[in-house]
Order: structure tokens, then C-alpha cells, then sequence
């Protein structure tokens, strides 16, 4: 497979939710930004070819919290989370949770801030 | 992804609507960390956790168990850096520089927690030595540092943080699809460019 070719197939897969490939938390207060974090600033025009693009999911919002500190069995120790801090308040969330092509974004608000937490 | 408001599409590798009516625009990466929940938890006692129903998946250290095949991942300056789990665990603090920008980047091989810290600190430049379990000291006023945190815990820097900065755990092989002039951070500290 060509990159090119890999390059377009990763994109539809990432459109169609079902290729878990990368992991990160991104504002989405702010949506005119164009502070590239993430996209090689020498690389203007990446190529976006999708094959398939599917019917969005429902977004989930208001996803239910709860303090770390009442955890029992809903978290194991040893399982992997995304964690993240914005503003001095602490938020994870266990990637056992965002398994699945429904809940692979959780629009969330915290510190005062909109962010999505992605998978 | 997509947006619910102008149903644009998004790259959420790129973090960037690649059509639709916000098309080039870009969403702000915030630093967060792919880490074991007890070791969350003792870092943060004050953290919420999302609270879905479980899956059946389970996503333990285990996942990395073929640590060439995982990157953590970053720009510098608008341009792409990476590092292998493999070399991260076999170098778990490495000290950079990359053009002007001195940086750390940190790994817990306990929890598998990678980090990158900015080694400037109120227009100093700081140099790290690894103390013990966790703990790290700057060569300049010798305080004492949370690895995980970033926070000074004692000496003249007490309460002060590092910068912690955006990077994100990737497939190697999905992040050189994305950005495949990315640099490769290798164990001496040196980069070189993506192999063929």
C-alpha cells in the first residue's frame, strides 16, 4: 500500500469511527483557531479523498461523572485512562469506556472550558 | 468525526475539518495523558472519571506489549516529532532540544505514562537529573520535581509547574501515514528522519 493510499484508507477509517488510532483531548470552545498542534505546519493541503462517509452517531453530552475517590469496581487499577487537567479540576476517562464506534467522543465541559475527550 | 452544528467533517488525527463549512479550521489540542488509573488516581485524589457502562474491552499496560509499535507524538514549532515506547522505556527521561525549545519528555514504564514538560521556566533554562522513583532535580537552584505532574515539591521552584505540553499516544505506523517527514527521537537524544 502506497502512503498515499494508506493515507486516504486512515482518513475514511477515522470519518467511519472505527479505527482507534490516536488518543488526545481538544478544546472545542474556540473552533477558529489556527494553532496547529497536531498537523505539519509544512504540509498546507493534506489530501482528503473518503470513500464512505457514514451518518454521524447522536453526540453524547452530559456523559454522568463520578469522583474518583467513590470508585469501587467501575475502574480496575490496572486499566488504562486518558487523564486530563484544565484549570486545576481533574477529569479520566477509562478507555473501556470510550470502546466502540457510538462513544468514541464525549463533548464534555471542564475548568470552565468545552473540550472533547477522543479515541 | 463531525460536527453537529455545520456537519463539517473532522480529522480527529489531525484535529482539523478537512470539508464542510469549517474547513481548515483547527481545534486547539489540550496536554492530557494515556496512564493507569490507580497511578491517576494517587496523582489526582480530587479527579472525576467518566461513568459510562463497561465494555467488554479491556485496555491494560498490556496493550503496549509490542512497545515499537506505539509512539508518543508532538509538534515543535509546527513541525512533527516522535518517540517508540520502546526507546521511551529504555531512556525514561530524555532531555532535548529541539531548534531553540528545551524540552523533556518523561516515562513511567509503571504506569506508561509519557510526558513532555518545556525545560523553561520563567525565562530560565532548567537541566533535569533523575533522583528517584518519580522525583526529578534541576541543576540550576536544585528543587525537587513530580515527574508526573510536573510540580515542584521543594526547594526555591516550590509550587511552581513545568509547562506540560500537547502529545498524544499514536500507532507508529498511523502517525508516519499522517506525517511522514516526522522526526524520530532516539534513545542519545539525537533525531533523525523517518525511516523508508
Amino acid at each position: 500500500m502506497s502512503g498515499d493510499q494508506a493515507r486516504r484508507w486512515l482518513v475514511v477509517a477515522v470519518a467511519i469511527g472505527a479505527c482507534a488510532a490516536i488518543w488526545g483531548i481538544r478544546a472545542v470552545g474556540n473552533p477558529q483557531s489556527k494553532d496547529r498542534q497536531t498537523r505539519d505546519a509544512t504540509d498546507p493541503q493534506p489530501r482528503f479523498a473518503p470513500q464512505v462517509v457514514v451518518q454521524p452517531f447522536p453526540p453524547i453530552v452530559d456523559a454522568p461523572v463520578i469522583a474518583a475517590r467513590k470508585v469501587s469496581s467501575q475502574v480496575h487499577d490496572n486499566e488504562l485512562v486518558l487523564g486530563v487537567v484544565v484549570n486545576g479540576e481533574a477529569r479520566a476517562y477509562p478507555i473501556n469506556m470510550l470502546t466502540g464506534p457510538m462513544r468514541e467522543i464525549i463533548n464534555d465541559k471542564l475548568g470552565g472550558r468545552a473540550i472533547a475527550a477522543t479515541w | 468525526m463531525a460536527d453537529a452544528e455545520t456537519k463539517s467533517l473532522w480529522s480527529h488525527i489531525l484535529g482539523e475539518a478537512m470539508d464542510g463549512k469549517l474547513k481548515g479550521t483547527v481545534l486547539e489540542s489540550i496536554a492530557s495523558e494515556m496512564v493507569t488509573w490507580k497511578a491517576w488516581r494517587e496523582q489526582h485524589p480530587d479527579s472525576t472519571v467518566l461513568n459510562l457502562d463497561r465494555t467488554s474491552r479491556e485496555y491494560s499496560k498490556e496493550f503496549y506489549r509490542q512497545p515499537k509499535q506505539f509512539v508518543f507524538a508532538f509538534m515543535v514549532n509546527g513541525k512533527p516529532h516522535h518517540c517508540t515506547f520502546a526507546t521511551m522505556r529504555s531512556r525514561p527521561m530524555l532531555s532535548l532540544k529541539i531548534g531553540d525549545e528545551p524540552l523533556l519528555l518523561t516515562f513511567d514504564s509503571q504506569s506508561t505514562s509519557a510526558r513532555l514538560y518545556s525545560r523553561r521556566l520563567d525565562g530560565r533554562e532548567l537541566t533535569f537529573a533523575e533522583v528517584n522513583e518519580g522525583r526529578l532535580k534541576d541543576d540550576e537552584t536544585g528543587s525537587i520535581w513530580n515527574r508526573g505532574t510536573g510540580l515542584a515539591l521543594e526547594g526555591p521552584l516550590k509550587g511552581k509547574y513545568l509547562d506540560a505540553k500537547v502529545g498524544v499516544v499514536s500507532y507508529t505506523q498511523v502517525w508516519r501515514e499522517f506525517h511522514p517527514k516526522s522526526q524520530a527521537i532516539e534513545a542519545g537524544g539525537a533525531q533523525r528522519g523517518a525511516e523508508k
